[in-house]
């Protein structure tokens, strides 16, 4: 069973249809990357994954672990491991950096059934995790992406992945806003997260992030829909060619049914 | 316009009282005179009345406001009604003086305060005045003269209080701290808290007013300060009421050459809360920094207005109020900055942020600035909005519960007006007295209702 299965899903947000007849499996252990121009959906499957609020789904159904990820609350996807990098991480004036990844943390602990972590001990933790993902250590007791540059959202989204250990982690946009050395590092922590039980979904529209972070498998996502699917090939020739040409390209074996 | 009192009750009232205050000064008898003859010409304010447009005082003015008399003991018991996280607010002070429904309570007190060897005195109130000193009527009655009935009904029945006299020059490292309870007798009280900040002094006071639950009881508070130069005063008013009880605080500052006031003013509860606060400039390069934080919850009301006055040159006033409304409340801020002629190079920003938790709750925000200067820089601005949708996903998407995200959201915002309380340690006291009624304020009320926010 895969880890992650959608099938034939269809979104319309504000009245207007976005997903259309969307289909894709994620298995364990597999970093894939979805590509796509603007407004094809990317952002939209990151949403609804994630179950951001303003997303009906008209049609079709996402299980993962078999179950239905529709029918979870935000807060239940990520405590049975789901993780969205945002593209945008919100600033959250007056609440430490620490205090929120503990209170994070402690959530997905308790719905485990494991007893929530000493404050010291979590400070060791997050100092190490910190330093792994290459965030300045003094911005954990700082107020939560406030006046973080660009990079350092993305370090800090990099490093609450790392803590919660998610077994889904879905990045949109992890690199858009980066420059090409930021993207390097950050791709390389990703990288380093990478096991046998966890499945990575990189949303992306440049090919340059992935030089650092292979995908096993690209999906093109295109008017709503995985037009074309294939292997790490498929996304340097998107690089050359653009995406105009994947739209009419023969679907790849092993891609969406 | 004003609604009229009832006379013949309250005459009898003030008679009774003035009958157990036979032996005061005959310039604070006459005061009180005055006062009381004020109260009656004038009435109570009405909501025609552009100060109480939004607060509507006649629950409270149907009702006969008279003083409790002096019980002849307080049971040790007594302080068994009130949260413990709230009385444990500077309780360690050194400074300390606790008042039961307006009367000082000196088994609940700390050491007798009087005469403290550095020339530092914190005292009742009725002991100053009973030994006549000088400077009480220096201050009392001076800034605060029957502008309204509330005020003019202090000075007619205030029975104790506090009278703070720092000496010029005088470092003092501890926070005073002033606990007016209200008890669960069904009572008003008329505290009036006087205090003077001599020349180059410094000091921290910590006014504290508390009730205990299920109480209908009214709190009419007044407040003299005055700062002589270059003195620092921090001055912080902690008010919970219960939810059935009325408080009504009047603080007035008077600030001489360079002097810095610092008030901090935490309203979190009661039925009817209204807190006025004018601060008077009156001398050259002044700072003001007034911070405020309003929580009306339930069905309770709760009204900030507070005026700064600039007079003379080159005074900085900073102003940052924040309100939170939840249930069927309502929450008035009203901030007044006048500048007067002559008042050049006034530095003044005011600014007012409310949170509104439910559909069913309201804020009233109205600046209201007077440039009769130049050259001056002045600027306001007020927000209201709901929770932060974005801030509420993004912490739901790491797997913190709704009601748990929004509590983190609420506690942000309020814990924000604590920021530079000092010593820390109060800060932190502070906190956990509030920490529960944060807890509270997230969850049952729908905050979470899919509306859009004003932003």
């Amino acid at each position: 069973m895969a880890l992650l299965s959608i099938k034939n899903l269809h979104v319309e947000a504000s009245g207007k249809p976005i997903l259309r007849g969307l289909s894709l499996e994620v298995e364990a252990g597999e970093v894939c990357a979805i590509m796509g121009p603007n407004g094809s959906g990317k952002s939209t499957l990151a949403g609804v994954l994630a179950g951001r609020e303003g997303y009906v789904v008209t049609a079709g159904e996402i299980l993962y672990q078999g179950k239905d990820l529709c029918a979870m609350a935000p807060e239940e996807r990520a405590r049975e491991g789901v993780f969205l990098g945002f593209q945008h991480p919100v600033e959250i004036p007056g609440v430490a950096n620490t205090y929120f990844l503990r209170a994070a943390l402690n959530s997905v602990r308790k719905h485990r059934g494991e007893e929530p972590i000493d404050a010291m001990d979590f400070m060791a933790h997050v100092k190490a995790k910190a330093k792994s993902v290459g965030l300045n250590p003094e911005l954990l007791g700082r107020p939560v992406n406030e006046g973080f540059s660009g990079g350092e959202k993305k370090r800090n989204e990099i490093l609450q992945m790392s803590v919660l250990e998610p077994r889904l982690a879905i990045l949109d946009e992890t690199d858009s806003g980066l420059d090409i050395d930021a993207v390097r590092e950050v791709a390389g922590a990703v990288q380093a997260l990478r096991n046998p039980t966890r499945a990575i979904v990189v949303i992306t529209h440049h090919q340059r992030l992935l030089d650092y972070l292979v995908p096993d498998r690209v999906h093109v996502l295109s008017g709503g829909t995985i037009v074309t699917s294939g292997d790490k090939s498929l996304a340097i020739e998107l690089e050359k060619s653009g995406y105009a040409s994947a739209a009419t390209r023969p679907s790849a074996p092993g891609g969406a049914a | 316009m004003n609604e009229p009192v009832d006379r013949d009750a309250y005459a009898d009232g003030f008679a009774r009282a003035l009958a157990t205050m036979a032996d005061q000064p005959s310039w604070l008898n006459s005061a009180r005179q005055t006062a009381f003859a004020s109260f009656i010409d004038h009435g109570w304010p009405t909501t025609k009345d552009e100060d109480w447009r939004f607060t509507d005082v006649s629950p409270l003015t149907r009702m006969l406001l008279l003083p409790r008399p002096a019980a002849d003991d307080i049971a040790p018991n007594a302080v068994d009604a009130f949260d413990a996280r709230l009385l444990a607010i500077g309780a360690t002070s050194s400074h300390r003086l606790v008042f039961v429904d307006g009367h000082y309570c000196r088994r609940l007190s700390g050491r007798q305060q009087h005469d403290l060897g550095d020339g530092l005195v914190v005292a009742p109130l009725s002991a100053a005045i009973a030994m006549d000193e000088v400077p009480v009527a220096r201050v009392l009655n001076q800034l605060l003269r029957d502008q309204n009935a509330f005020i003019a009904l202090n000075t007619a029945f205030m029975a104790d209080g506090a009278w703070i006299r720092i000496p010029a020059g005088l470092v003092v490292d501890e926070p005073i701290v002033l606990v007016y309870l209200a008890s669960s007798v069904e009572s008003s009280s008329f505290p009036r808290t006087v205090v003077w900040a001599g020349e180059n002094s410094r000091a921290s006071i910590v006014e504290l007013h508390l009730g205990a639950d299920g109480a209908i009881t009214t709190a009419n508070v007044a407040t003299e300060i005055v700062l002589e130069a270059h003195a620092k005063l921090r001055y912080m008013t902690l008010q919970r009421a219960a939810p059935t009880a009325f408080h009504l605080a009047h603080l007035a500052v008077e600030q001489k050459t360079e002097s810095e006031f610092s008030s901090r003013s935490l309203s979190l509860g009661g039925r009817l809360v209204r807190n006025d606060l004018h601060a008077l400039l009156a001398e050259e390069g002044c700072v003001c920094n007034l911070d405020g934080l309003y929580l009306a919850a339930g069905t309770g009301h709760v009204d900030n207005h507070t005026t700064i006055d600039h007079r003379a040159p080159r005074s900085t006033s900073r102003e940052i109020y924040r309100g939170v409304a939840q249930g069927r409340s309502r929450a008035v801020f009203s901030g007044r900055i006048v500048i007067r002629p002559g008042a050049q190079q006034s530095d003044a920003r005011q600014t007012n942020r409310n949170l509104v938790l439910s559909d069913g709750a309201t804020v009233h925000t109205k600046p209201f600035l007077e440039i009769f200067a130049n050259d001056v820089k002045c600027s306001h601005g007020a927000t209201t909005g709901r929770l932060d949708p974005d801030a509420l996903f993004y912490l739901r998407s790491r797997g913190i519960g709704e009601k748990e995200a929004a509590q983190i959201l609420i506690r942000a915002f309020m814990t924000e007006s604590l920021d530079g309380i000092d010593p820390i340690s109060l800060r932190s006291e502070i906190e956990t007295a509030m920490a529960s009624t944060i807890a509270g304020l997230a969850g049952e009320d729908g905050h979470h209702d899919g509306s859009q926010p004003a932003r």
